[in-house]
């Protein structure tokens, strides 16, 4: 069994068990053992201090060290678990600097003494940034743990998203490389894992040839942007355009998984969520592992776990040999990852307990701390003190013994652990939550009655014997039936206006109501238009014949806020639109100018050209502002219109 | 079949009020004694257990035994249509789907009805021993509420300390510390205001503050509330109700700093 160090920019810590195979059993214990890692580091895990619960805190086997943002809240965050069972951190620190206070005191890490520290704190003059240590370390980004063996650094670079965070991030990146080298320069070996936001060259991204020609930028140009310059000093191997910067003159990390797929393309590790571009791996490797010289020889693979969804990056991981060679001697493993004394070779000397966390330790915040379990006090006590009241629950619901929570209508089942409550309560609840949305929607359903059932035949209607057009001809309705349609408000009263007129022209004696009123409209007829009026918009066909998606331009500019249908497939990857693949293609229409389906089987079948269009366009324009108002809700559009109140001519 | 009247739906909704931080989904177990209620919160700290005595209600009929299942959230939702002076009348079948709840406001003969769906709900049972405490302190509810919020904004954990000077509340937190002593004290006109301790032997305890302060969201219910404390033993927090119905709270202590 080798020892494995996955890094994985969760996007929220909880965000992975939406998704297959982690939604099975929703426990970070069962994710670490499908991800067979025995240290995890987590970054953007976009969690407060006060909102950490027991299942990511209190994982069974597993201790936690956490940096959270000081003021931005759910947001960044790092998290190093690491398994008990196989490694057992010796020192714990957060941020790169060691400015922060360490925990439950007012002394920085950088100001311990000696023994307790990681070492490797920049130096007075090796930071030029404007961004003072402190803030730096504000942002949960950084967490170092240190074993006997390497110092390990999991961290969430900041982004490369405007301009206005430059200073900060190149401050960062200084601080981590300053730090680093520090710590090698001492003779301690690093291990870097993080989401470092920084694309190595351009073989670890999609298409930057294209997009360095489209912005007419010189490949050369875009590997010396500030950030990518300097990680690629800090990496063996690394392209570095003119000569190196003072201080770093040596490469110092090799990059891993580069290390065991050297000419690998498409080795991404993180995608645009919003474009939809992982179907087509078209996205950048900006995730990794990273180690120091000396050790090197100690990693036997290290990969992308691109197959692994969960969040919009995929877990990246590095294993390590369980002999490696320290100065041409073997070494176990263990040994070098515990601390002396617990391992000799691969036997385990002494079991890991609580005087082996460390003060960083999550499971040493006082909210989680030194906690009890009150059904193991209540268990424990009844035993051995109060032998006829033996109180264990299964007993209890066979034999009650008159205490008030006596009687149980059936014998309620001692669940061995926690965890196993958990699963079967969730489940429940999981039921009830589905049963209850069905419900929900059946509600709306049933209870909400739609504008179409107003318009609906009370009876079938009688339309074969009682043609259209023979209606038509037959009764000519007066003025005042005519503005009572044209005026828009009396809407869901439409039929009731007209029997009376009807009623009052009509020759034939047995003629009712229902009768006449439809000979004016056909309701049948009114349904139709009403339902095409309110149903949803068809959308158009795309080149591979599928149904358009409808998006809404948020660019801004003249067109901002307009809609408009393109192809629903993912982005192929060259990252743009493609002709006669099977990726998006290039179909594009604005909303506005896209007509649905044509009304022309209505006109057909009346057999009369729609006249009575412009008496009913003022109310159109009414039910169009009203659309636009609700755009989103449902797409009515003018252009469909049809003649809905189709009443006659005058002949 | 179950019918329980309560003359104020005050007394259940403040209950709910109480718990339902502490516990979302629980069962109602109800038979011809009253409606008990047994469940711990999730973290398996804190434990609730409540018993409403047939005698709270009028009339109170109960055939057979029934588990009712109930998501606390939902029911604090329905309870929100109650006034507090309201009649109000629970109602259930035999294997119950849904909780029956009934409203009734003499003033204006005005009457809601609900249903609440029921859940299955796989809870555990603790068997509670019957414990001589060695330090039991009765005090007003209010006062056991001001102590806990006051120490909450120095520490999150609180040590209580009953020896034969009184009773001391102590919190040691990142800004400094603070503590709460209270003796004994009798007031004849107003013996809500009582401070009584009994202690057959010192006890030094080491509680969360966050479980305290959902505990003391029962105050309402009660005048007066009391503490029992003893070594290795959870603490006992208890509101008595009208009748001999209660509402306690029991909380396991912190492990020693002795290690």
């Amino acid at each position: 069994m080798s020892f494995r160090i996955t890094t994985w920019n969760v996007n929220g810590i909880r965000n992975p068990f939406g998704y297959q195979p982690w939604r099975e059993k929703r426990s970070f214990g069962a994710m670490f053992d499908i991800l067979e890692a025995d240290i995890v580091i987590m970054q953007e895990t976009k969690i407060q201090r006060k909102d950490l619960q027991d299942d990511m805190v209190l994982v069974p086997g597993w201790d936690v060290f956490f940096s959270l943002p000081k003021h931005k809240k759910g947001y960044s965050g790092v998290a190093i678990y690491t398994r008990n069972a196989t490694c057992t951190p010796i020192r714990a620190e957060e941020g790169v600097t060691g400015v922060l206070p360490s925990p439950k005191s007012t002394i920085k890490f950088r100001d311990l003494p000696r023994e307790q520290q990681i070492g490797g704190y920049p130096r007075p003059g090796q930071l030029d940034s404007a961004v003072d240590e402190a803030t730096l370390d504000s942002e949960g980004r950084c967490v170092i743990l240190e074993f006997p063996a390497f110092v390990l650094f999991g961290v969430y670079s900041p982004a490369n998203r405007d301009e206005s965070r430059d200073e900060f991030r190149l401050g960062f990146l200084q601080a981590l490389d300053v730090r680093i080298r520090n710590l090698v320069a001492e003779g301690k070996q690093v291990v870097l894992t993080g989401d470092l936001n920084i694309i190595r060259s351009d073989i670890d991204s999609t298409n930057v040839a294209e997009m360095l020609q489209k912005e007419g930028v010189s490949t050369a140009d875009w590997m010396s942007t500030p950030a990518r310059r300097l990680f690629n000093q800090l990496i063996f191997e690394g392209t570095v355009e003119g000569s190196r910067d003072e201080g770093r003159e040596d490469p110092v990390l090799w990059d891993l998984c580069r290390c065991f797929h050297p000419e690998r393309e498409g080795m991404n590790t993180c995608w645009d969520t919003k474009r939809n571009t992982r179907p087509a791996n078209n996205g950048s490797r900006i995730d990794y592992v990273l180690c120091s010289d000396g050790i090197k020889d100690w990693f036997t693979s290290a990969n992308i776990q691109e197959g692994l969804m969960g969040s919009d990056h995929c877990p990246v991981f590095a294993t390590l040999s369980d002999k490696p060679m320290v100065k041409d001697n073997g070494h176990a493993l263990m040994e070098l990852l515990n601390p002396p004394g617990m391992f000799h070779g691969d036997q385990r000397l002494r079991d890991w307990g609580p005087k082996d966390l460390l003060h960083l330790s999550a499971r040493l915040i006082p909210e989680f701390d030194r906690r009890q379990s009150i059904r193991d006090m209540f268990t424990k006590k009844a035993s051995p003190s109060l032998s006829q009241q033996d109180s264990t629950s299964t007993d209890r619901a066979e034999t009650p013994p008159g205490s008030n929570f006596s009687t149980h209508p059936q014998p309620i089942a001692k669940r061995p652990a926690d965890t196993a409550e958990q699963a079967p309560k969730r489940t429940l609840k999981r039921s009830k939550a589905s049963s209850s949305s069905v419900d929900a929607k059946n509600k709306v359903a049933s209870g909400q009655r739609t504008l179409q059932g107003f318009f609906k035949p009370k009876a079938s209607a009688p339309q074969p014997e009682n043609p259209y057009v023979q209606a038509t001809g037959r009764i000519t309705p007066p003025p005042t039936t005519k503005t009572s349609l044209g005026t828009s408000n009396g809407l869901s009263k439409q039929p009731q206006p007209l029997p009376q007129p009807s009623e009052t022209l009509s020759e034939a004696p047995f003629s009712t109501q229902d009768d006449a009123s439809e000979r004016v409209f056909d309701p049948i007829e009114a349904k139709e238009s009403w339902s095409k009026l309110l149903s949803k918009r068809v959308a158009p066909r795309c080149e591979h014949h599928e149904p358009c998606i409808s998006l809404t331009t948020k660019k801004p500019g003249v067109n901002c806020g307009r809609s408009f249908y393109i192809c629903p497939r993912p982005l192929g990857p060259s990252g743009e639109k493609e002709k006669g693949s099977e990726w998006r293609c290039g179909t594009f229409i604005w909303s506005s100018d896209w007509n649905g389906s044509s009304s022309s089987g209505m006109k057909d079948r009346d057999g009369v050209t729609v006249q009575s269009f412009g008496a009913v366009t003022g109310m159109f324009s009414v039910v169009g502002s009203i659309e636009s108002k609700c755009q989103k809700k449902k797409q009515i559009v003018i252009s469909h219109a049809v003649p809905i109140f189709s009443h006659p001519r005058p002949p | 079949m179950l019918e329980a009247r309560l003359e104020q739906a005050a007394l259940l909704k403040k209950v709910v009020d109480a718990i339902k931080d502490l516990v979302q989904d629980c069962n109602f177990d109800c038979n011809d004694t009253g409606i008990a209620l047994q469940a711990m919160d999730n973290s398996h700290v804190a434990l609730v257990s409540m018993m409403l005595k047939a005698e709270a209600f009028s009339p109170f009929r109960c055939d057979r035994n029934i588990s009712l299942g109930v998501n606390l959230t939902s029911l604090t939702k329905v309870l929100r249509a109650a006034q507090n002076e309201d009649i109000l009348t629970v109602k259930a079948e035999d294997g119950p789907d849904v909780l029956n709840l009934v409203f009734e406001s003499s003033a204006n003969d005005r009457i809601s009805e609900y249903d609440l769906k029921l859940m299955d709900i796989d809870q555990e049972h603790l068997g509670i021993p019957d414990t001589e405490y060695a330090a039991t302190i009765a005090m007003p509810s209010v006062e056991f509420r001001r102590i806990v919020a006051d120490l909450t904004a120095m520490s999150e954990s609180v040590n209580i300390e009953a020896s034969k000077d009184g009773v001391k509340f102590s919190s040691n937190g990142d800004i400094g510390n603070g503590s709460v002593t209270l003796r004994s004290h009798t007031d004849l006109d107003k013996p809500e205001l009582n401070v009584d301790i009994e202690l057959t032997e010192p006890v030094s305890l080491t509680f969360s503050l966050k479980y305290l302060g959902n505990f003391c969201k029962a105050a309402a219910l009660s005048t007066q509330v009391k503490i029992c404390l003893s070594n290795e033993v959870p603490l006992l927090v208890e509101y008595t109700l009208a009748g001999s119905s209660y509402l306690r709270f029991y909380l396991a202590p912190k492990i020693g700093d002795d290690e």
